[in-house]
């Protein structure tokens, strides 16, 4: 009887954290591409995305969110992939523009790669090149349904499947990742 | 017709390179715009062009110097012109010329390219689509 009501108010608990969680999106904006772009006018004044509880922060370790804008270089990846790591657990990846879903443009460049998801477990993808403030706003709508419902993210499918993303991670870097 | 860029070219043997561009430095082409390399794969040589100007008259010199693909082996004019470094660098990386008597050495780390274990990607037989889809992989859609 007695575990029953606390683990109905574990649940309680946790939709409350989920909700608010949901709401106070803190963004790490890894300006990588061209995607940067499309990121001013969502933050200034014109779209506005603090009104939807997403704001930017400078550094890895208070960021739920890390956006990948554009596309990615092989150098780049290596430091997007040291950024992710360092931030700390609930962490979500959202992939901007057709870049980082099958390469874009650059889909035949040595210098940059094709698939993220290969890399680093890809909780949304926002597509266009690159995406109106409209989209990404959107997405975020739908990335915020997602962390509401308490779906498990990208995260956690990146500490079981470590293997093989390091193993897809050392196939370009050797072993200085 | 004034504002033109004009180029006056100049072509050049490897061996009388170095003393060429010292002889337009001293003779107030002090500026170095840029040099690049163009592959002509087919005819299995490389250009290199070294872009001059003369800041007092305005005038542009374009040197170009002609080396096979293979072995290709060109002097450093970094000590000349310090701009040179690392447009050399580059070219070293891109297309796999190397330069004798470079300042930073003769066995240069990579600059742009980090780690790099394959060709030399700007060469013309370097297949950047195979190179891509091997290495990074393709979306595959049913």
């Amino acid at each position: 009887m007695k575990a029953g009501v606390l683990s109905k108010i574990g649940d309680i608990l946790g939709d409350f954290i989920n909700w608010a969680r949901s709401n106070s999106i803190f963004v790490l904006h890894y300006c990588t591409g061209c995607g940067a772009v499309e990121i001013s006018p969502t933050l200034t004044s014109r779209y506005d995305m603090t009104r939807f509880g997403i704001q930017p922060v400078a550094t890895p370790r208070q960021a739920d969110v890390l956006l990948i804008t554009g596309y990615l270089s092989l150098k780049t990846l290596k430091r997007v992939i040291w950024a992710y790591e360092q931030m700390s657990a609930p962490k979500y990846v959202v992939g901007f523009g057709s870049c980082t879903i099958n390469g874009g443009h650059y889909w035949d460049s040595y210098a940059t790669i094709n698939l993220l998801d290969l890399y680093l477990p890809v909780d949304l993808y926002i597509a266009g090149c690159m995406p109106r403030p409209e989209a990404i706003i959107e997405g975020f709508e739908v990335l915020k349904k997602k962390i509401k419902s308490g779906e498990p993210g990208g995260w956690i499918d990146y500490e079981r499947r470590k293997d093989w993303y390091k193993a897809n991670q050392r196939r370009l870097f050797g072993d200085k990742i | 017709m004034k504002e033109q860029v004009r180029f006056y070219e100049k072509k050049v043997r490897i061996e009388d390179l170095y003393e060429t561009i010292r002889e337009f430095k001293v003779r107030g082409f002090s500026y170095f715009l840029f040099m690049t390399c163009v592959d002509w794969y087919p005819r299995n040589y490389f250009e290199v062009v070294y872009a001059l100007r003369n800041l007092k008259t305005g005038e542009n010199v374009k040197l170009r110097v002609k080396l096979p693909r293979e072995n290709a082996v060109l002097p450093s004019v970094a000590e000349e012109f310090p701009l040179a470094l690392y447009q050399e660098r580059e070219l070293a990386e891109m297309f796999g010329i190397r330069f004798m008597n470079h300042p930073d050495g003769d066995k240069l780390e990579n600059v742009i390219l980090e780690d790099w274990k394959y060709d030399p990607p700007m060469r013309r037989d370097f297949d950047t689509a195979e190179f891509a889809s091997h290495l990074f992989g393709e979306r595959k859609y049913d």
